[in-house]
């Protein structure tokens, strides 16, 4: 079966105006505007084959958004080719749009002075829906989101938490079968942005949407995506399944031990990979490989209170490798 | 097969939207008499004994006011900052993404808003007349009636397509105020809301009657008072069609340059 996107060799710039301070600058800048380009993307290729959920992470400016529009079809790309579902995204042919959805935490399209419902009716009618699919997705939906008895609310009523549910909402009432994400719990408190992934994550795989998410909270993305491309400065740095990005880019374990009694010599365990000494609490980061000498040298050599193993963090891997010290 | 049913919904939910706010909305209508009382006993005044001004009698010119105040209310830009917000805040995107034409989107809207707000507007209008003394003048037959009512009908789309395209200039300026700002000045003498342009010099009226900005208010106005007919009004009528035939086009030609603008410069 033919992937449900295929995006090759896309690059896109934007041309920015320059403008730099001072009143002499102001003035240069009416008479004759000086722009410059920004590379957003460069020679990008990935395919995400149906029911997939793929994580598209990257620091700010990496060309995130940039990505999500062309292939949403708001976007004309320089360069490249772009097919989702079989369509060329910016020609824009309805049963193209009626196919696709792309919700942006950023960003809202309900009017705040009416009840999210009014415009559930208008979207369905413009989607044509049929009543029975648009009442059984609007109910099922509203539910799982537990926002039934706040459709009639002004949106302007509601917190955001449940802004952002009704947004979901309308972007999923059509029946889309792939779905783009931009941000979406962006703003979130703790709770509430678990609760949206939570339902993210089984709305999605239920109805077997293919999903491309661009987040920076990496709980998004652990929890909705098996796959992650990471992005930066408009290239691909890495396109493969989560756990391989962590072997790949964090080959250590976090090691951390309390002992009963701390040994009265400098003779610590392992003490190549420690990093940390505070009175009876060591920490330790080791090679994978090494982890289980390591365990086995503490157990049989001192008597251990509490001992953990780490994986590392995604964020703590991304922090590293946006800051360059991975990648070369 | 056309769906309609989206548009019966939008010019709903438009008249939902002006309403949300109850108090100012009915303040609105009573904001929008202040300028008409002004204008009323300012001219009362220029009448004085006088019985008649550039062809105009006193009822005439009284209705005249009444008349394309509440003309300027049907064909008024409602929708400029909506559509410059959407264009330089790129909102727009939600538009671009759905299976929805943008034009009769708006369209749409503003007959939601402009439509219910000069019929109300008509009951707050209409006493005017009676408090100047200056009676009211109704249109002389039912052929009248109907010329006016397409003629307004015609003004009425005139002035949403016009809206558009001076709104469109965002894709280009992003800040269009001063556009905005041109129109809100040159409307009003250019379309005889100030003055009847019969009381301009001569050529001046002339051009200026040819223009679209006069089909907005002026040409219905005249139709109304039985001052255009016959082979005048059809004249005037065709001029309307064909400027609104104009307008539709340059408006869609500049949508997809303005369209492939933002979509090359992002959003």
């Amino acid at each position: 079966m033919a992937s449900v996107i295929t995006v090759h060799g896309l690059s896109k710039k934007y041309r920015v105006p320059l403008r730099e301070p001072g009143l002499r600058a102001t003035i240069r800048h009416l008479l004759a505007p000086q722009y410059r380009e920004v590379i957003a993307l460069q020679d990008i290729s990935f395919t995400l084959e149906a029911g997939e959920a793929v994580g598209y992470l990257g620091p700010n400016g990496a060309g995130k958004t940039t990505t999500l529009k062309i292939l949403a079809g708001v976007l004309y790309p320089d360069q490249g080719d772009v097919r989702v579902l079989g369509f060329v995204p910016f020609e824009g042919h309805a049963a193209f749009k009626k196919r696709i959805a792309f919700v942006m935490g950023r960003k809202g399209q309900l009017w705040w002075d009416l009840p999210a419902l009014d415009m559930f009716r208008l979207f369905q009618e413009i989607y044509q829906v049929p009543e029975t699919d648009f009442r059984r997705r609007l109910d099922e939906l509203a539910a799982r989101f537990r926002v039934s008895h706040l459709l009639t609310t002004p949106v302007r009523n509601l917190s955001l938490g449940e802004r952002t549910k009704m947004e979901l909402i309308a972007a999923l009432l059509h029946g889309p079968q792939v779905l783009f994400l931009d941000e979406p719990t962006l703003g979130l408190d703790v709770l509430a942005q678990h609760e949206i992934r939570t339902l993210l994550r089984t709305y999605v795989r239920e109805q077997g949407l293919t999903l491309l998410m661009a987040s920076h909270y990496m709980r998004d993305v652990e929890a909705l995506c098996d796959r992650v491309i990471l992005l930066d400065q408009g290239r691909i740095r890495f396109d493969g399944p989560l756990h391989a990005l962590k072997a790949r880019y964090a080959p250590y374990r976090e090691v951390i031990a309390t002992l009963a009694s701390p040994p009265q010599t400098d003779a610590w365990p392992a003490p190549t990979w420690l990093v940390e000494r505070a009175g009876p609490r060591l920490r330790w980061r080791v090679p994978r490989d090494e982890v289980p000498r390591l365990l086995q040298q503490l157990t049989t050599a001192y008597e251990v209170t509490d001992l953990t193993v780490h994986e590392p963090a995604l964020e703590d891997i991304l922090r590293q490798m946006y800051s360059h010290e991975a990648l070369s | 097969m056309v769906n309609w049913r989206p548009y019966r919904t939008l010019v709903e939910l438009s008249i939902r939207q002006a309403t949300a706010y109850r108090m100012n909305y009915f303040l609105s209508f009573i904001v929008a008499a202040v300028p008409l009382i002004a204008l009323l006993l300012l001219w009362e005044t220029i009448y004085g004994t006088e019985t008649q001004l550039a062809g105009f009698d006193r009822a005439q010119m009284l209705t005249y006011f009444i008349l394309t105040r509440w003309l300027y209310e049907l064909t008024r830009p409602t929708i400029w900052w909506d559509i410059t917000y959407e264009v330089r805040e790129g909102d727009l995107v939600f538009h671009l993404l759905r299976p929805f034409p943008y034009g009769l989107y708006h369209f749409a809207l503003i007959v939601g808003f402009n439509l219910p707000y000069a019929l109300i507007g008509l009951a707050v209008v209409a006493p005017f007349a009676w408090i100047v003394g200056a009676g009211w003048i109704w249109p002389a037959s039912l052929a009248t009636w109907l010329a006016f009512g397409v003629s307004a009908g015609l003004a009425f789309v005139l002035g949403y397509a016009f809206t558009l395209l001076f709104s469109l200039s965002a894709f280009w300026l992003e800040e269009n105020s001063a556009v905005e700002l041109l129109v809100h000045y040159i409307t009003p003498l250019a379309a005889g809301a100030l003055l009847p342009l019969d009381l301009l010099p001569g050529p001046l009226a002339a051009l200026l009657a040819r223009l679209p900005f006069a089909k907005l208010l002026y040409f219905p106005a005249q139709v109304y008072l039985g001052r255009v007919s016959g082979t005048a009004f059809w004249t005037g009528l065709a001029e309307q069609g064909l400027w609104l035939l104009g307008l539709i086009l340059v408006n869609t030609w500049v949508w997809h340059q303005g369209l492939r603008r933002f979509r090359a410069v992002g959003g």
